[in-house]
């Protein structure tokens, strides 16, 4: 245990020399738009970015170990948490972000459609109170976003390997992983649905009733 | 774009090859060496990407590092495994091997699958050879030689290392562009950057090599470290040059709105 | 190291087949990158690399558990174990981001590629609001991408298979890690090509899209891995010490 937390924090390291550096070298390569290094987001930022990453390090070689030592997956654990961290990073770019880029990051969007292209970089800098700088935005993307992808990689785990555990490694538990797809469609469905009436149609159509009729026979 | 003079690609592909080679292959005697070698393929491959990426790729600049190190492995394994009578070969074979594929991938990616690259060819190429010297280097300076069956598997394939090399190798090649990406990038910074990234994966091998080969692997992981605070410092002085303005906090400059 | 034996020849069309299902996975999975992590396209708001890879990865593990545990196994079964994890990956990813899509951004979920879902034969293109191209993952999406990443996963368990067969005779107990990174190699070329063609975003199968850009990228990719194909076959010959 001791050596997953030690693994954990050189990584958690590690990866904050990256952020700092990804932050300094951007920044210095868009010199000419005059925008200041500011070096109080490097000493705000990085010390919860090792933090946060040190959960992330310590959750999954968790999962690793517990994978290869009791449950005798058969690669090592660098390859189990590789693997993990893949998926988490894929899960979290694309369950966590989604809200931080499309509702607050400064830009200017109404409540209930998509962000107009043509709005696309005009700069919200000014917020109810006050500045609106990225700590806000990230706050409620944490609260809501986190925890979101926390679903959908503990979802991936559990179903990934609870088949196969409970009936064995034979045709019945590909059976059975058919029909968890099959209810994660019919969840995504119900949402599809849920949303469209909640946000309405945008375009008032010729066909727009025919459509709607069309919608409630399904 | 570049008014600065820069050191050119023939140079950094020389530099990359060559050092590679010699760390790779001093790596039986010192194992350090390796990764030191590993070093300057990482630098060659930081610019190689550079030249490639700033075409705008469609899909992100990780993407090449990850095909880089993709196309590396495999060709790193071929070399090594194929050359069972001149193990001195192996390094070299794998080289070309990766080469070839990098060639292939290169050739469809531009004609079949029509990217419109010009560099598309020639950086594909540089790339995977550099993929496959920066796992071989990196794998030799924990195993302690570059002999794949009887040290490479055991010391670096059973037990995982290789991951790391793969992908903190992979992330080492393209860091550097991805985070200087901007209009005012400049080589030199990136240089420094990507010597910066190496040195970290070394930081690592020396680590796994502690418990791999013993004593010998301290020096790595101390000359890692070494290296990295040098590069690291070297990378903010230009990171201090080239900003606009360095600032504790403050309001966004009046001039841009 | 018999190159004309149909056995070999086998193997490498049958590796050769395993990188194109990976190259076809991706074309499958709706993938919007930055314009859908910003509600102004239809799919996932990430790169295509990181989710092929992702989820094929995670079948990975699931197939590869399976070969360890029923050394009997047959193909099918541990293609079919692969394509589970992956699928269940991705549907997982796909269930998650809906749930911000549609509480968290609000947008309803709609693609500007079709008029009418093909499965649902709803309206599609009343629901994309102005200025964008569609938000969120509507059902043909969610069932493309659950179809692709399936046959990523797949082609992921094939080529662990029959590379296990070639090296677990060889090097008895290291085969796993050996077969394992080599897969990973093989995924991730197979898994940028594609991406390249594509340009970084497409919507699924129904994407007009995905009929221009599948047959160039599938034949590269068949070329590629083939080629790859013959070199985990000569890896082999190596090892016999």
């Amino acid at each position: 245990m001791t050596a997953i937390v030690i693994g954990a924090f050189i990584a958690a390291v590690i990866y904050g020399i990256f952020a700092t550096t990804s932050y300094a070298g951007r920044v210095a390569s868009q010199s000419r738009f005059k925008q200041p290094l500011y070096m109080d987001i490097m000493r705000y930022t990085t010390p919860s970015i090792i933090g946060h990453n040190f959960i992330v390090c310590f959750c999954l070689v968790a999962i690793a170990y517990i994978q290869y030592a009791i449950l005798g997956y058969p690669f090592s654990i660098p390859f189990l948490a590789l693997i993990w961290g893949i998926s988490v990073g894929a899960i979290g770019s694309s369950v966590g972000d989604v809200h931080y880029g499309g509702e607050r990051e400064f830009q200017n969007r109404e409540f209930g459609c998509g962000l107009n292209t043509a709005l696309s970089g005009r700069i919200v800098r000014r917020a109810e109170s006050g500045l609106r700088n990225s700590i806000d935005n990230v706050w409620f993307c944490a609260k809501f976003g986190g925890p979101a992808t926390g679903i959908g990689l503990g979802l991936t785990v559990f179903f990934s390997s609870w088949p196969t555990t409970i009936w064995g490694y034979t045709w019945k538990a590909m059976v059975v992983g058919v029909i968890i797809l099959a209810v994660m469609t019919i969840m995504n469905r119900l949402v599809e649905i849920q949303v469209k009436n909640a946000y309405g149609p945008y375009k008032e159509d010729k066909e727009e009733k025919e459509a709607v009729s069309v919608a409630h026979t399904h | 774009m570049s008014d600065v003079k820069e050191i050119t690609p023939i140079n950094l592909m020389l530099f990359g090859i060559i050092g590679g080679l010699v760390g790779i292959y001093l790596s039986p005697y010192f194992p350090t060496a390796g990764a030191l070698g590993a070093i300057c393929a990482v630098i060659w491959s930081a610019e190689a990407v550079r030249r490639v990426a700033k075409y705008g790729l469609g899909t992100g600049v990780p993407s090449i590092g990850q095909i880089a190190m993709g196309m590396g492995i495999i060709a790193a394994m071929f070399g090594l495994a194929m050359v069972k009578s001149m193990p001195l070969a192996g390094p070299i074979l794998a080289l070309i091997t990766a080469s070839i594929i990098g060639f292939i991938i290169g050739w469809f990616a531009q004609h079949v699958i029509k990217m419109k690259i010009p560099v598309m060819i020639r950086c594909m190429t540089e790339i995977a050879a550099a993929g496959a010297l920066i796992i071989i280097g990196f794998s030799a300076s924990v195993a302690g030689n570059y002999d794949f069956v009887g040290s490479l598997i055991p010391k670096v394939f059973d037990n995982g290392v290789i991951l790391a090399v793969f992908w903190v190798g992979a992330v080492a090649m393209l860091h550097p562009f991805n985070a200087c990406l901007g209009p005012d990038e400049k080589q030199k910074r990136l240089l420094y950057l990507a010597g910066s990234t190496g040195a970290i994966t070394m930081a690592l091998m020396g680590i796994a090599a502690v418990m791999t080969l013993g004593a010998s692997g301290s020096i790595t992981l101390l000359l890692g470290i070494v290296l990295w605070l040098i590069f690291y410092k070297k990378f903010w002085d230009e990171v201090y040059n080239d900003a606009a303005a360095v600032v504790g906090t403050g309001l966004i400059p009046k001039t841009e709105a | 190291m018999v190159f004309l034996d149909p056995t070999t020849i086998i193997d490498i069309l049958l590796i050769g087949l395993s990188g194109t299902l990976i190259c076809l996975a991706v074309h499958f999975i709706p993938v919007g990158g930055a314009p859908a992590a910003m509600a102004q396209a239809t799919g996932i708001g990430t790169g295509t690399v990181e989710l092929a890879a992702g989820s094929g990865l995670v079948g990975l593990i699931t197939s590869s558990y399976m070969y360890a545990y029923e050394p009997s196994a047959s193909v099918a079964l541990v293609m079919a174990a692969g394509a589970m994890g992956s699928a269940i990956m991705l549907a997982s990813t796909m269930l998650a981001g809906g749930f911000i899509y549609a509480y968290g951004v609000a947008v309803p979920f709609a693609s500007a590629q079709v008029k009418k879902d093909p499965i649902t034969g709803e309206r599609q293109d009343i629901y994309v609001s102005k200025g964008t191209q569609g938000q969120g993952i509507p059902t043909i999406c969610f069932v493309s991408g659950v179809v692709g990443a399936a046959l990523g996963g797949a082609g992921g368990g094939l080529i662990y298979f029959v590379l296990m067969g070639y090296y677990s005779p060889l090097i008895t107990t290291h085969a796993a890690a050996v077969a394992g990174v080599f897969t990973m190699g093989v995924f991730y070329v197979n898994s940028v090509i594609p991406s390249y063609g594509v340009g970084g975003t497409i919507e699924g199968v129904h994407d007009p899209k995905f009929k221009r850009v599948v047959p160039k990228d599938v034949f590269t990719s068949a070329v590629v891995s083939m080629l790859c194909g013959i070199v985990a076959i000569l890896i082999a010959g190596g090892m016999t010490a």
